[in-house]
């Protein structure tokens, strides 16, 4: 019950915030936030961690209840959480509650609708990653991005009308592909629920028939082909991306943060319990061209990043490189590679809220993101610099710091792959990304925070406020304990992946 | 067989007035004179187009009302001339009722129609106007 | 009476078994009524007055609906149908679904009339039109014979005329009405020489009988003659339900139309169409799909509905004016109600599937498509223009109404938030179940695509800065906002009730075929 409870309560907390005037809505809707916070703590204190749930491992605070029955297939309410999908829980409801602070500066129109969104997103992404059936999994995904629509169009940028329709237009098609792919394996299938171990297994047992003349192993490529389109624009890869720097230049901070710290996780949350839980085989057959998709996405997104002078686009494009990472960690296939890959989920999700939030913070002090335009900043603003540049060590993979574990298992993982053909050449290329990330975040930390102060626009810097400060040094506290004690995640991660891995192959 | 006397018949009747027509064709003189050709012959000189002729709307009222009741005489006139049979067979509730039931919807359209002015002879502004300037002229 | 009708129905024990038509007659009844009030004292207008008893009675009359759905009347589970006057009528659970959807629209377009018609003389007109189009509506969900097929239809039909120029002095209005009036004679026409063409054929005008007739393949040296009756009373559903190719009156009557009257019209009227095609079509015509396959109707409104759903779809994409594309969208809509009669095969497993989904869907569109319709309504009535631009930032004037409008177009469009989505994938899923997946591929593509216009609506009013348009706004018209509250609840609510819609539904439809 405590799974239905949270998301009951965030969609309540939600309309309840719509109602609340504008004054007292950042501080209400943030109150109200640290609920879902506490509930999710609550659950993994209570978590023990028992194999995957879609292999047929245990599934921790699980419900079932029949909803419809649609052409001969039963929808059901069916939640629950394993040691892939409560990282991300936790994620969720921790970085929304930083986001709803970090906006407590830039937003200062509409302020309850704006709040009211938030957590209206923060409910559904939590139904995302703990729904279990694959219909109420598609309602939870969908109704995402209802409100990030509205976030990036009402409250962004300039040119947010194009971002924000961009972003629609992409994910919904996507979804689309996505949808009537999966569609066509299950009414291959022959199931009786659209819950998702039960799809599961019935493809492990080759269940598989005929549907309307298309073999098996066709139908079992064209969904893979169709999911993994669908999950592609999502996480994003190249060639997919172009959406996501369109959005993250114009949504206003807090929906940054949110957009590269979860809704991006979505993506390859779902490439993880779709097309790698459900058809290895077709991972297997696709390999190659995977792994070419992932270390593109790592190469061009970090060049794209090393060519910008927007703050922002900078850490839009290099998340794409770090989410090339991830996909390289899934198609390895080992338990560390797929383990890594989830654990950088997490880690990357805290680290890029950590530098949207910095870039965010000199956004509000000085109106401008172009790195000519300002020098000298750490005078200025201090606390926030610092964070800034520990956030950035993070990005580069420091150890100690939680991006180090993840990326350090992800290529401890993909080295020894034999899932994945040329899987050291396929390491190595995409390490090189490392060496690219540290040249762009350090060139310009170096024009924009040291040097002589110098400011193109007209505002005076000064140090930031605490409500600004607070949520990025909490981050920061985030990434630093992950990156000392990463097994407090990563041993449940690794106990929910193994059970993936049966035909896998190395560590 | 039967078919001949009707075909017959048709023929017949198709042929006297044509037959008729013909005669008269033939036997007439012509004299074509314009005021043969006006629409009145009793000299009175037609205003306006035929298609600009327009009826005062609560002709059509009335038609309307007429109407409505004119159907309704057509169903009560064979209920009316089986209705002593039929409540023998059916009693007077079941073989009266329904028929109170239609006239008493009809009644109400009718006050409701009465009520509302579509019986009154009400003038239009416009044709008030006109009869004034008629008069003032 | 039939003495087969077996009365072991929980109401019929109790209650005589003419009550099962109650819901028309409470209809019928409150247009009387309305008349008498206004004939009592006809200076006096009583706009309230009147929308406070209409409203009353659609509610009532919403109610016992309700009420006799859930006990069971006349449904498999009570003893079955319940026929009336020598067969001519059925009260069956597809009949009652109907009416629910009937008496909802007509109770939300009251409400939300009364703020429309403020200031407006002949209230009392307005309001018993649209009783007694609504009492043709229940009457057309009943009717179990082409005779009262055909008067009801007419029933409907002709309050509906008036409705559409209800604003008199409003050209568009006017013109929309013409129009109406003159493509719905034809259709009438044409409707009533099928039915005519049936009865020669079968010398039946009983749909029980006519199925009876074609199920003995006693008609088999009239196929040519049959074909053509089915053909044309194929033709005259398709002209009530504003299928493509006889859709052109829609656009104009929708939008010439006083909104609310819209609303109706392409919710409620649309319905009603439906209700008596499936009736006819899968009682009376079912048998010919078995014995004569040179007849395959179905395949004609495959044809329609393809055809329905593209250009309806497409046709809306290009317009400028909201109303109009709602208009359009409706006819999009049509499309995919029509895979309800598509769908279906002789004999098929799936037939109750396909066209308890297509009814669902119906239900679900009759709330989001006149909640929609009520926006624009409240739109028309602040005097804000009629373009997308027009509706530029409203939402920073009546956020409320707003979110209920985002509703309506994200659930029209079939986004899996709302209620829409379960009904189109109900449709779709079973016509792919049934062997039709390429009529779910045409819906599916064309679902997608009514995604872009109907977010430009949600972008105009949304995401775009007024640009001084909304200075008009004064007031705040209760019963509209009510209304739109309202229809967009249950549209959201019916995401999580869908099983109970969708279950009804296919119970209803199933009996059809049992």
């Amino acid at each position: 019950m405590i799974i239905e409870a949270l998301i009951a309560f965030t969609f309540a907390a939600a309309l309840l915030v719509f109602a609340v005037p504008n004054k007292y809505a950042g501080k209400v809707a943030f109150g109200l936030s640290l609920v879902p916070v506490i509930g999710s703590l609550y659950m993994w204190s209570l978590f023990e961690s028992g194999g995957n749930a879609l292999t047929g491992g245990d599934i921790a605070f699980e419900t079932i209840i029949p909803w419809v029955e649609i052409a001969g297939i039963q929808v059901q309410w069916f939640v629950g959480v394993d040691g892939i999908s409560l990282p991300l829980v936790v994620l969720t409801t921790f970085l929304t509650s930083l986001a709803i602070v970090s906006a407590w500066t830039p937003i200062k129109e509409r302020q309850s609708q704006f709040y009211g969104l938030m957590l209206f997103m923060e409910a559904n992404l939590l139904g995302v990653f703990m729904a279990l059936d694959f219909f109420l999994w598609f309602i939870f995904w969908e109704a995402v991005l209802v409100p990030m629509y509205f976030l990036i169009g009402v409250w962004g940028g300039p040119r947010r009308k194009y971002a924000a329709i961009k972003f629609f237009v992409y994910t919904n098609v996507a979804s689309l592909v996505m949808f009537i792919g999966f569609m066509a394996l299950v009414f291959g299938l022959n199931v009786e629920t659209f819950g998702l171990p039960e799809i599961t297994q019935a493809l492990a047992n080759d269940q598989l028939g005929t549907w309307f003349g298309i073999a098996p192993d066709t139908l079992k490529l064209i969904a893979f082909l169709a999911l993994f389109v669908g999950f592609a624009v999502k996480v994003p890869v190249v060639p997919v991306h172009t959406w996501l720097p369109d959005a993250h230049v114009e949504a206003p901070t807090p929906v940054s943060v949110m957009l590269a710290g979860v809704l991006l996780k979505m993506g390859t949350y779902a490439l993880l319990r779709f097309n790698f839980t459900m058809l290895p085989e077709q991972a297997s057959l696709l390999a190659v061209p995977i792994a070419i998709i992932a270390v593109v996405s790592v190469i061009y997104g970090a060049m794209l990043a090393l060519a910008q002078t927007d703050l922002k686009r900078i850490v839009a494009y290099s998340s794409v490189s770090s989410m090339g990472y991830v996909i390289l960690g899934l198609i390895a296939f080992t338990e560390f590679g797929v383990g890594g890959a989830t654990f950088q989920m997490v880690a990357h999700g805290l680290i890029s809220g950590l530098m949207f939030m910095s870039v965010g913070v000199i956004y509000n002090a000085t109106h401008t993101r172009i790195v000519s335009d300002m020098s000298g900043l750490a005078d200025r603003m201090p606390v926030a610099v610092g964070i800034l540049i520990a956030g950035a060590f993070a990005y580069m993979g420091l150890p100690l710091m939680a991006g180090f574990a993840g990326e350090f298992f992800i290529f401890a993982g993909s080295f020894g792959s034999t899932f994945l053909p040329y899987a050291p050449i396929f390491t190595a290329l995409a390490m090189f990304g490392i060496v690219i990330v540290a040249g762009y975040l350090l060139l310009a930390m170096q024009k924009t925070l040291f040097g002589e102060y110098r400011l193109e626009t007209d505002y005076e810097v000064t140090a930031a406020p605490l409500h600004d400060v607070a949520p990025m040094a909490v981050l920061l506290l985030a990434i630093i304990a992950l990156g000392v004690a990463p097994w407090v995640f990563l041993d449940m991660i690794f106990d929910a992946v193994a059970p993936i891995l049966a035909n896998g192959g190395g560590l | 067989m039967s078919w001949i006397a009707i075909g017959a018949l048709a023929v017949v009747g198709v042929g006297i007035p044509l037959g008729m027509m013909a005669a008269s064709a033939l036997l007439r003189p012509s004299v074509p004179e314009q005021g043969k050709s006006a629409t009145y012959e009793s000299g009175e000189i037609p205003t306006g187009t035929a298609r600009s002729f327009k009826f005062n709307i609560q002709y059509y009222m009335v038609a309307l009302l007429f109407v409505v009741f004119d159907i309704e005489t057509v169903l009560v006139f064979p209920w009316a001339v089986i209705y002593s049979d039929a409540v023998e067979v059916v009693g007077i509730t079941r073989a009266l009722g329904p028929m109170l039931l239609f006239i008493g919807i009809l009644l109400i359209g009718l006050v409701w129609a009465w009520r509302n002015g579509a019986v009154s002879w009400t003038k239009s502004p416009r044709a008030t106007r006109r009869k004034t300037e008629r008069g003032d002229a | 009476m039939d003495p087969t009708v077996v009365t072991t129905a929980a109401l019929q024990s109790q209650l005589p078994e003419w009550t099962a038509l109650g819901p028309v007659i409470v209809l019928g009844l409150t247009g009387l009524l309305l008349l008498t009030i206004d004939a009592i004292w006809p200076k006096r207008n009583a706009n309230t007055t009147y929308a406070i008893v209409s409203a009353a009675g659609a509610i009532i009359a919403l109610g016992i609906t309700v009420w006799y759905l859930v006990a069971g009347t006349g449904q498999e589970t009570h003893g079955g149908a319940i026929t009336l006057f020598s067969e001519a009528i059925v009260v069956d659970g597809m009949a009652l679904f109907f009416t629910a959807i009937f008496t909802s629209v007509a109770a939300l377009v009251i409400v939300a009339s009364h703020d429309y018609l403020k200031g407006h003389e002949n209230s009392a007109e307005f309001y018993s039109l649209l009783m007694f189009a609504t009492t043709g509506m229940a009457l057309m969900a009943v009717s179990n014979s082409l005779v009262t097929v055909f008067v009801s239809l007419e029933m409907a039909s002709l309050p509906s005329y008036a409705l559409v120029g209800f604003l008199k002095k409003d050209r568009g209005s006017v013109e929309a009405s013409l129009k109406y009036f003159l493509i719905g004679a034809l259709s009438s026409a044409v409707f009533l020489f099928g039915i005519s063409l049936i009865y020669a054929v079968t010398g039946s005008l009983l749909l029980t009988e006519i199925s009876a007739q074609f199920a003995d393949g006693g008609v088999a040296g009239f196929a040519g003659v049959a074909g053509i009756g089915v053909l044309m009373i194929a033709g005259g559903f398709a002209y009530k339900t504003a299928s493509v190719p006889f859709h052109f009156w829609a656009p104009e009557a929708y939008e010439g139309a006083p909104a609310p009257v819209s609303a109706f019209l392409s919710s409620a009227s649309k319905a009603a169409g439906f209700v008596v095609a499936f009736r006819v079509f899968a009682e009376a015509f079912m048998p010919l799909l078995e014995v004569t396959p040179a007849i395959d109707w179905a395949l004609a409104f495959a044809v329609l509905a393809v055809l329905t759903m593209v250009v309806g779809n497409f046709a809306a994409a290009t317009q400028e004016n909201v109303k109009r594309m709602l208009a359009y969208s409706s006819i999009g809509h049509a499309g995919y109600a029509l895979i309800g009669l598509a769908a279906l095969t002789a004999g098929g497993p799936h037939n109750g599937d396909v066209m308890g989904a297509a009814m669902a869907h119906l239900l679900i569109y009759g709330f989001m498509n006149t909640g929609a319709f009520l926006f624009i309504a409240m739109v028309e009535y602040w005097g804000v223009g009629r373009t997308f631009e027009d509706y530029a930032g409203l939402s920073q004037k009546a956020p409320l109404a707003c979110v209920a409008m985002a509703v309506f177009m994200f659930s029209l469009a079939g986004l899996p938030v709302f209620g829409g989505f379960f009904s189109k994938y109900a449709l779709f899923a079973s016509a792919v179940s049934a062997g039709f997946w390429w009529l779910a591929a045409v819906g599916a593509v064309t679902s997608a695509l009514s995604l872009y216009y109907y977010s430009r609506v949600v972008k105009a009013i949304w995401i775009e800065e007024p640009n001084g348009n909304l200075d008009v706004i004064e007031s705040k018209p209760t019963g509209l906002y009510a209304a739109i509250i309202f229809a967009a609840v249950a549209t959201v609510l019916l995401l999580p009730g869908f099983p109970i819609a969708l279950e009804t539904a296919e119970a209803a439809a199933s009996a059809l075929f049992a």
